[in-house]
């Protein structure tokens, strides 16, 4: 028998070792990817039950909308005459809500500008109206949400 | 001429396949049920979402009756059930400004849509409307703003799968 034919009889140590290494990448991806499916979709459904607070940001212009403050989540449905157990749940949740000036923006500008482009006057003439973008933000321990809102003065 | 196989090589490769494929077979099938299970809660979000899109829009844009009615109707039956009544221009059966109901019955939650007012509950028997079930649920409440604002409602809804429901909605047409 020649002595190359003799030598392909056993696998090397280098062969063993690749061929172990890649059966097992594949099992650690197999068992990554079921991990990862049951981790996002817990994360989905708390998403969309504490999503639904956002709503509760809804017309509070008196209390809460433009400034700081530690609130827990039944100060901002407070005006309602709630069960006990809703209100118990709500008043266990405690928020920090904000308010944060994203933009600002001054019809008196604007009119300036299109006198210069297009040589017509403004519609409101000397009226200014100022459009203030901000968010209003609510953030607890376990969750963070936030409403634009447009304020006109 | 080439060395053949043994018979115990031969064994001890097909052992380790078998173990291997084992693995695999277990993972695999995991991942299946998984999938099942995680199919069924996403039906389950989804139709949640859709009950909160329609219970939103119907609310959102409901219309305002002539005084001293209110925009809308709460009957209140027990702590865990409310039926209200209102008119809104939003519509699931291509309708113009139809009255809408919101019943619970046997833990089952019902919208009613009717060209005619609905004035009572229970119902009078001549009334004709057109129901679609919603989800079972174990409380359906509606609460009226208190405040200054008369316009603001709270909706609760708790669902039998232990899900939960709660939207503050302004009604856009009240003043």
């Amino acid at each position: 028998m020649p002595k190359r034919q003799l030598g392909r009889n056993a696998f090397t140590l280098i062969e063993v070792m690749v061929a172990v290494m890649i059966v097992s990448v594949v099992i650690a991806a197999l068992l990554q990817m079921k991990g990862n499916t049951n981790h996002k979709f817990i994360q989905l459904k708390k998403i969309v039950t504490e999503n639904q607070y956002n709503t509760f940001l809804i017309s509070v212009d008196d209390k809460y909308s433009f400034e700081t403050s530690n609130i827990d989540l039944y100060r901002l449905v407070d005006n309602f005459d709630l069960e006990n157990d809703l209100r118990r749940k709500l008043k266990s949740i405690k928020t920090k809500v904000s308010y944060e000036k994203l933009y600002v923006f001054d019809s008196g500008d604007f009119n300036d500008d299109s006198e210069d482009e297009e040589g017509e006057e403004g519609e409101n003439g000397g009226i200014d109206i100022i459009f203030e973008i901000g968010k209003t933000s609510l953030k607890s321990e376990e969750f963070s949400l936030s409403l634009m809102r447009v304020k006109i003065q | 001429m080439r060395k053949a196989f043994t018979l115990i090589e031969l064994l001890i490769s097909i052992v380790i396949l078998t173990i291997l494929m084992l693995f695999l077979y277990k993972s695999y099938a995991a991942l299946n049920r998984s999938n099942v299970v995680i199919s069924k809660e996403i039906k389950k979000l989804q139709t949640i979402q859709l009950i909160k899109q329609t219970l939103y829009m119907d609310f959102t844009l409901a219309l305002k009756q002539l005084p001293p009615k209110d925009i809308v109707v709460i009957l209140n039956q027990d702590k865990k059930n409310d039926v209200v009544y209102f008119q809104s221009s939003h519509s699931l059966h291509k309708r113009i400004n139809p009255y809408i109901a919101y019943i619970m019955q046997d833990k089952k939650l019902y919208r009613l849509e009717s060209l005619k007012p609905f004035k009572k509950y229970p119902m009078d028997a001549d009334i004709e409307f057109v129901s679609d079930y919603l989800a079972e649920v174990k409380s359906f409440r509606v609460y009226a703003s208190q405040g200054k604002e008369k316009n603001l409602y709270l909706l609760h809804v708790e669902f039998s799968a232990k899900e939960e429901l709660i939207l503050k909605v302004k009604v856009l047409n009240a003043s």
